[in-house]
């Protein structure tokens, strides 16, 4: 006969020892999910907008799309977080915060400030998010090609969205550009640059300036798209940058 | 990143050249004695490739003259240097300039300015001259292919640069860019708005009040 003890040690493990045994599945979740919230609320801008996995896959995606690498992207994210929590903290650039961003003061209306912003919106839905504000400015990298420069210059421009740069056009950009540095510019003055510039820039003299006309002119001045690139974007590092490869 | 530096960890970006890469290597590698030296520098295959025989210590992309010990030579810019359109007024508006969203010293409000005379380019330059002798500072002219530019050079006001381009916008119009290059901001706005600006300006009135 066996004795009464093996029955009892036969089951090998106590009432306490199951319930341990049921928990500890449980409590590895559970200390999971602390660390992953700590990680996600370490980053507070996510936790009210996106999960912690889509913001890594999206960094990627960005870095994929554009001449950035991840770090880069990384440090842009940086700088647009700063930007847009600047005057509304809600996670979009707004123009004014453009504005504030560019001339230090939320005041004022400026054409091309307007234009600018414009062209980063790419949803027009009047506010920059993040991967539009990355898209644009990939524009801007030194070694994005000419084409896509010349492209966004144009419509840059081109203010009324005609596909043409009417002479119109180019008189209010530059009678703005001269009340911006205090210029004098008289009418005789204004209408001789315009004369100027159109004879060398306009083709086939019909008092504006095609895609084609555009391309070939700035072609010949290529001084015209200086403000188009932007050197420091090839050096992207963020302050205290813990792993940034080389 | 300092464990990184120590162990001599590093990666290259995907459009680094295998040339580069292997001359990064021999800059960065952690042994003193195995590292690269000065000479082995000038005869590395990255820098050499391409016929560049020599490396100078601060390259310039184009030829820089010290004018300012010796009488100035106003030649006006030649006929081949072109004028500027109205293009190229546009792009020096601050709205187009997006350096700041990086730079949170550069204001280019503050720091350029922009203006458009009647006046011959070899008056403006005589200006700039008297201006530059009169404040001590070293005028350093730059040959480029466009334009007609300069740098005013103050050592002594805190490392103050303040570059001036010159250019014909027509027959009759010249414009001057003054942009602050180096130095501190209230050094280069005493300087600029209380003594070379009303100067320059004088000039147009001048001109006007004779034409």
């Amino acid at each position: 006969m066996y004795p009464r003890t093996n029955s009892s040690s036969s089951s090998s493990s106590t009432i306490g020892e199951k319930i341990c045994t049921a928990c500890i599945p449980f409590l590895a979740w559970f200390e999971a999910s602390i660390f992953c919230a700590i990680y996600c609320f370490d980053d507070n801008f996510f936790t009210t907008k996106e999960k912690c996995g889509y913001r890594i896959r999206n960094l990627a995606r960005l870095a994929h799309e554009t001449l950035f690498t991840v770090n880069e992207v990384e440090v842009l994210y940086e700088l647009f977080k700063k930007l847009s929590s600047s005057i509304i903290d809600d996670g979009l650039i707004h123009k004014e915060e453009l504005r504030l961003a560019i001339f230090r003061t939320p005041y004022g209306e400026n054409l091309f400030l307007d234009r600018v912003f414009d062209l980063f919106d790419e949803k027009r839905n009047g506010v920059i998010g993040f991967e539009e504000f990355v898209h644009a400015l990939n524009v801007f990298h030194p070694y994005t090609p000419m084409e896509e420069k010349i492209d966004f210059a144009f419509r840059l421009y081109d203010l009324r969205h005609t596909g043409f740069i009417e002479r119109e056009e180019v008189k209010q950009m530059v009678i703005a550009v001269s009340v911006e540095s205090d210029m004098n510019l008289s009418d005789e003055h204004l209408e001789a640059i315009l004369d100027n510039t159109f004879a060398a820039a306009d083709a086939n003299q019909d008092g504006r300036i095609d895609k084609d006309e555009w391309k070939a002119f700035v072609l010949q001045h290529p001084s015209l798209l200086k403000h188009m690139t932007l050197p420091l974007l090839e050096y992207l590092e963020g302050e205290g940058a813990a792993d940034s490869s080389f | 990143m300092y464990k990184k530096i120590y162990k001599g960890e590093f990666r290259c970006p995907r459009w680094m050249s295998s040339d580069l890469k292997r001359f990064l290597t021999r800059l960065l590698d952690t042994n003193p004695k195995t590292r690269i030296t000065i000479d082995d520098i000038m005869q590395d295959p990255w820098l050499t490739k391409g016929g560049l025989q020599h490396v100078r210590a601060f390259p310039r992309d184009h030829e820089e003259e010290d004018i300012s010990s010796s009488p100035m030579e106003l030649e006006p810019p030649s006929d081949t240097t072109p004028a500027l359109n109205a293009f190229d007024l546009i792009s020096f508006s601050s709205g187009l300039d997006l350096s700041g969203l990086f730079d949170d010293s550069y204001n280019p409000v503050e720091d350029g300015e922009l203006f458009i005379s009647a006046d011959s380019p070899e008056k403006i330059m005589r200006k700039i001259q008297d201006f530059a002798n009169k404040e001590e500072m070293r005028l350093v002219r730059k040959k480029k292919e466009w334009g007609w530019g300069m740098e005013l050079q103050a050592g002594g006001k805190g490392n103050l640069v303040m570059g001036i381009q010159l250019n014909r916008l027509t027959d009759e119009l010249v414009v001057t860019e003054v942009r602050r290059r180096g130095g501190d901001s209230a050094s280069y706005d005493d300087l600029w708005n209380s003594k070379l600006r009303p100067q320059l300006l004088l000039i147009d009135n001048d001109s006007a009040a004779s034409a």
